[in-house]
């Protein structure tokens, strides 16, 4: 085999890119780089989430930040006022994100394209006006201080590195689930949504019904990373889930790719070291990264995967695949592997 | 093709990861301080400077930032601290608690940051405060909540009188002139809406009855007109600000143009030179409650006025914030010269010490506040801070 | 009291008109929604801060040169931003206008500063009172601006050969070049026109409210983004009469609801009309054609 088809395979470059990331806490000696770490593998959750909604299913979703903050405030409400073990307040807070989900799903079912996205965007600002005027519940704009730490058997959450490899598990099962959704007859459904949601209605699926679990899904991944959140920082309040985070993970999921499922990962580590690299120019750091979001925009439209990746859905590498072996292809890995990012 | 642009995208995540690695990591503090030029030969204490340098409160941030800067460069100027030259690593946090916490990260695994100071929204003090006292790194903030005091403090300390103590201090002065009908607004973050409920509590204690009660949101309305028309109609007889001075200088402007001509009265966020330029003739009048006055007869104060101009222009006066910003980096330094730069001492240094200080002689208390006997009155008169005797 | 709050929203109404017609010619022409036009109507402010500083400009001559500015700034947001994604799924555009907002308004903090200026005024204001109700001349010079400005636009759309281009280009961009129309520059003429209302815009308000800063395009673009889609949007009399009623529920709700609720209501309002009647009040252009 060649050394070409080997470094083309997905999954040798899956593997070696796991690898890396299974090694780098070595590498990351200081107690900063290791943090920027655990943010980028919460950005890969949020932007995997967004892709769920956004690049399989074609919707306009700028309301991510506030299942982020959904998933946040449900597990630390639970863990203050209920004492709940994390490992218990995780899913619930998941689920509720979800519901949320549902919840601006099914007025959203009215709306498409632009409306869809300002209809999205009113709701994460009610939620966040909502969250500001909770009363003692959510305790307004003073926020959520000391929220616990999670506890598991002598594992020391002081520790970011734990944090991390946590996370990084989260994170891969997650990046799985997205992959495989379009093998699936329910992502199937999802990207016919996407690429033409009438004659998808004509071969009979029941677009209201798959879109509304589209931001479900969307909203449970987030609210995944928002529960991680919150008992990572161990504060939060509403100003943490902004209208500028969803601009922010929606910039990620572009520039990355949407359409494919590395390419949102890969703007997620694009887009959190960029401000980092850039924290020396204080004064015009947000003018750069403005800068270069209007750039990458103009030069690759795509996202910067979705111009490498020649395919541009999943349908047509799995129909290229099927076709591939009734020809009786004798290609292997590489090109026309179905199981491709 | 196909080949060449995975080759590329390979090729640029792996420097995007050396980059990572070799940024972050080794980042040093560089900026603006007026070091020697023999600077580069001797070690740098780097005090680290959290404030919002974009974004809604950027002005309150450039002041911190600026105040930090002039301590350093008089330091600097005299020699530095036992030879080492003071350098200054100004970050800016957008008022976002997710940066703040970044960025306190960032300064607690620097090895030669020894300090860090700044923190002017509340929300990002919190976000922080857990991980200064987990990394051990001594803190001064300026954000006001009341929650901040009753937090783990061990390292952290906090300069700004809180809420709680600003909406006594007031209230107090309201009771005394009389107020009998009073009209409270108050924005919609932790600030307003935590001033509101002790000013209400104090208020109607004292006997007083609060008419009207008016909540807007922060960096957003910018239109009061309907809300002093609330104020207008419900027969108040005074009006308590409780709000940053962007909005108050709004207020004060439209209570004017509606033909009212109510007693304003605030505590701190008033008292800010920005808040005479932006309200101009409407300030006449307004009460207002500090703890630096630009005015103060004291040496300590007019040379920090005159400094400071001196440094950065004319038309920049120092206001309270870069008060806060010049205190905190002297009491670090202070702190530096006595004990050195271990965490514990210097924390014991700090809590223990009383401090002469632009805003006179201070100490912290035992949730490391620092105590202001009294907040001093003051009222505008002729487009100045007048202390009310 | 009712008549103020009328009058106070009338006030609103006006401002959130100039700007919203701009939404409104955009989306008509290019179908999508320029989330950087708020920043092009915080730097209408700017300008008219820097005008006033100048001193000894008359008003209408700030107000024109500021139109002029402003009109500029939106024609190279088109062009750098906006040009080469013509065909690129909407979602692309969207972000693009995003990261030119972003640019915008730090590009605005770090030239003029970031703090909240007071403008130098241009005229004293006098106070009349009429009953209960006390209006001054500020709002006076306001609603005749506004009003004067729509007329303008009203005429220039429908009675010059360039409004017919535009009216004609945001039918159908791809027949209206093969009638031989420069659609490239029609778009320019597009953009200079509704930025250039939204500099104005910008200027009075500056001069209303007194208090010019570099993060005051989001919260009025969103409320003028909002009247668009209550009247219409792609439609410019509904872009006017949707600002007016905006302006009122405003008015009304902030006094009889709560004042602290402003921008809720004002998304509540946009979310019920998008999930009731997205076409708006007046029938405009159907956006959920619009694939992303």
């Amino acid at each position: 085999m060649k050394i070409r088809n080997i470094v083309k395979d997905r999954r040798v470059q899956a593997g070696v890119i796991l690898l890396l990331a299974a090694v780098a806490p070595i590498f990351l000696h200081t107690a900063s780089l290791m943090h920027i770490a655990v943010l980028i593998l919460l950005y890969i959750i949020l932007s995997l989430g967004l892709e769920v909604a956004l690049g399989i299913t074609g919707l306009f979703s700028l309301c991510h930040a506030a299942f982020y903050g959904m998933g946040a405030y449900v597990s630390a409400l639970l863990s203050i006022y209920f004492g709940l073990s994390f490992w218990i307040t995780l899913p619930i807070a998941a689920i509720c994100a979800g519901l949320f989900g549902v919840l601006i799903g099914l007025p959203a079912l009215r709306t498409n394209g632009d409306y869809l996205a300002i209809a999205t965007l009113g709701f994460g600002e009610i939620f966040r006006l909502l969250l500001i005027n909770g009363g003692e519940i959510t305790r307004g704009p003073r926020g959520l201080p000391s929220i616990p730490r999670p506890v598991f058997f002598g594992l020391d959450f002081t520790n970011k590195g734990t944090y991390y490899y946590i996370l990084l598990f989260v994170a891969v099962m997650i990046f799985l689930v997205v992959l495989n959704i379009p093998r699936t007859f329910f992502g199937r459904a999802l990207m016919a949504i996407r690429d033409d949601e009438d004659a998808a209605a004509f071969m009979g699926i029941r677009t209201s019904r798959y879109k509304v679990c589209a931001f479900a899904i969307s909203g449970l991944i987030a609210g995944i990373a928002g529960a991680f959140y919150a008992h990572y920082i161990c504060f939060i309040s509403p100003d943490t889930f902004i209208y500028n985070d969803s601009i922010t993970i929606l910039t990620m999921v572009l520039i990355g790719g949407s359409g494919t499922v590395a390419g949102p990962a890969l703007g997620a580590v694009i887009l959190t070291v960029l401000p980092e690299l850039l924290r020396s120019f204080v004064e015009y750091r947000m003018l750069i990264y403005g800068l270069i979001v209007v750039i990458m925009m103009q030069l690759r439209p795509k996202g910067i995967l979705g111009h490498v990746n020649t395919r541009t859905s999943y349908l047509d590498s799995l129909l290229g695949s099927i076709r591939d072996k009734k020809i009786g292809g004798d290609q292997q890995g590489g090109s026309t592997n179905a199981t491709g990012t | 093709m196909k080949r060449r642009r995975t080759i590329v995208s390979l090729m640029l995540s792996l420097s995007l990861l050396a980059a990572l690695l070799s940024g972050c990591g080794g980042n040093q503090a560089d900026d603006s301080a007026a070091t020697p030029a023999d600077a580069d030969s001797t070690e740098f204490l780097v005090i680290g400077v959290d404030c919002p340098m974009t974004g809604g409160n950027a002005g309150f941030g450039e002041q911190l930032s600026l105040g930090a800067q002039m301590a350093a460069d008089e330091v600097n100027a005299a020699g530095g601290i036992n030879g080492k030259m003071v350098k200054l690593d100004i970050q800016d946090d957008k008022s976002d608690p997710k940066e703040a916490a970044t960025i306190a990260t960032k300064f607690v695994a620097d090895e030669s940051v020894v300090a860090s100071v700044g923190y002017y929204n509340s929300s990002c003090c919190l976000a922080a405060l857990p991980i200064i006292n987990e990394g051990k790194l001594v803190s001064i903030f300026t954000g006001s909540n009341p929650d901040i005091s009753e937090q783990n403090k061990t390292y952290g300390f906090r300069t700004e009188p809180s809420d709680n103590q600003q909406a006594v201090y007031a209230a107090d002065w309201m009771v005394e002139d009389g107020c009998q009908k009073v009209a409270i607004l108050y924005e919609t973050s932790d600030y307003g809406m935590g001033q509101e409920k002790i000013i209400t509590q104090i208020l109607t204690d004292a006997g007083a009855e609060i008419v009207c009660s008016e909540a807007y949101v922060i960096n957003e309305t910018r239109d009061f007109t309907n809300i002093l028309t609330k104020v207008k109609n419900s027969g108040a007889d005074s009006l308590f600000l409780a709000g940053t001075y962007t909005e108050g200088a709004l207020i004060v402007k439209q209570q004017k143009s509606l033909g009212m001509d109510l007693p304003c009265y605030s505590s701190s966020s008033m008292f800010e030179i920005p808040f005479l330029e932006a309200a101009g003739a409407a300030a006449e009048g307004v009460k207002v409650q500090g703890v630096l006055v630009p005015d103060d007869p004291s040496e300590v104060v007019q040379t920090f006025q005159k400094n400071y101009r001196a440094k950065f222009g004319e038309d920049k006066t120092a206001g309270t914030f870069s008060g806060h910003g010049y205190a905190a980096v002297m009491m670090v330094c202070d702190a530096i010269k006595a004990v050195g730069t271990d965490p514990d001492k210097m924390a014991e240094y700090i809590a223990s010490t009383t401090f002469e200080t632009v805003y006179g002689t201070v100490n912290f208390n035992e949730t490391h506040d620092l105590i202001f006997d009294s907040l001093t009155r003051l009222v505008v008169q002729d487009g100045k801070f007048v202390v009310v005797e | 009291m009712l008549i103020q709050i009328i009058v106070n929203g009338l006030t609103q109404g006006c401002i959130y008109a100039l700007i919203a017609l701009g939404y409104s010619m955009v989306y008509g022409s290019l179908r999508f929604i320029n989330f950087a036009h708020g920043d092009v109507y915080m730097w209408g402010a700017c300008f008219a801060l820097i005008f006033a500083r100048i001193g000894n400009i008359p008003f209408i001559a700030a107000l024109f040169l500021t139109m002029l500015c402003t009109g500029t700034v939106g024609v190279a947001l088109e062009f750098l931003a906006y040009r080469r994604l013509r065909n690129v799924p909407r979602v692309v555009v969207t972000a693009s206008a995003l990261g030119a907002s972003i640019v915008l308004s730090n590009l605005a903090r770090v030239l003029v500063g970031a703090e909240t200026y007071a403008v130098p005024a241009f005229f004293e204001t006098k106070y009349y009172n009429i009953g209960n109700v006390v209006i001054n001349s500020m709002q006076f010079a306001l609603l005749g601006c506004s009003l004067a400005l729509m007329l303008i636009l009203n005429w220039f759309i429908t009675s010059t050969k360039y409004g017919r281009a535009i009216r004609a280009t945001s039918e159908n961009m791809d027949v209206t070049s093969l009638m031989g129309v420069n659609t490239n520059r029609v778009v320019s003429i597009t953009f200079f026109v509704g930025s250039a209302l939204a500099g104005a815009a910008g200027m009075l308000v500056a001069i209303y409210y007194d208090a010019v800063y570099s993060t005051m395009g989001y919260m009025a673009g969103m409320k003028a983004f909002t009247s668009a889609i209550l009247g219409g949007i792609g439609s410019i009399p509904g872009a006017m009469l949707g600002s007016l009623l905006l302006g009122q529920i405003e008015s009304f709700g902030t006094t009889y609801i709560s004042s602290s609720m402003g921008p809720a209501i004002s998304f509540a309002t946009l979310i019920i009309v998008l999930l009731f009647r997205p076409t708006g009040f007046f029938g405009g252009k159907d956006a959920s054609a619009n694939r992303v």
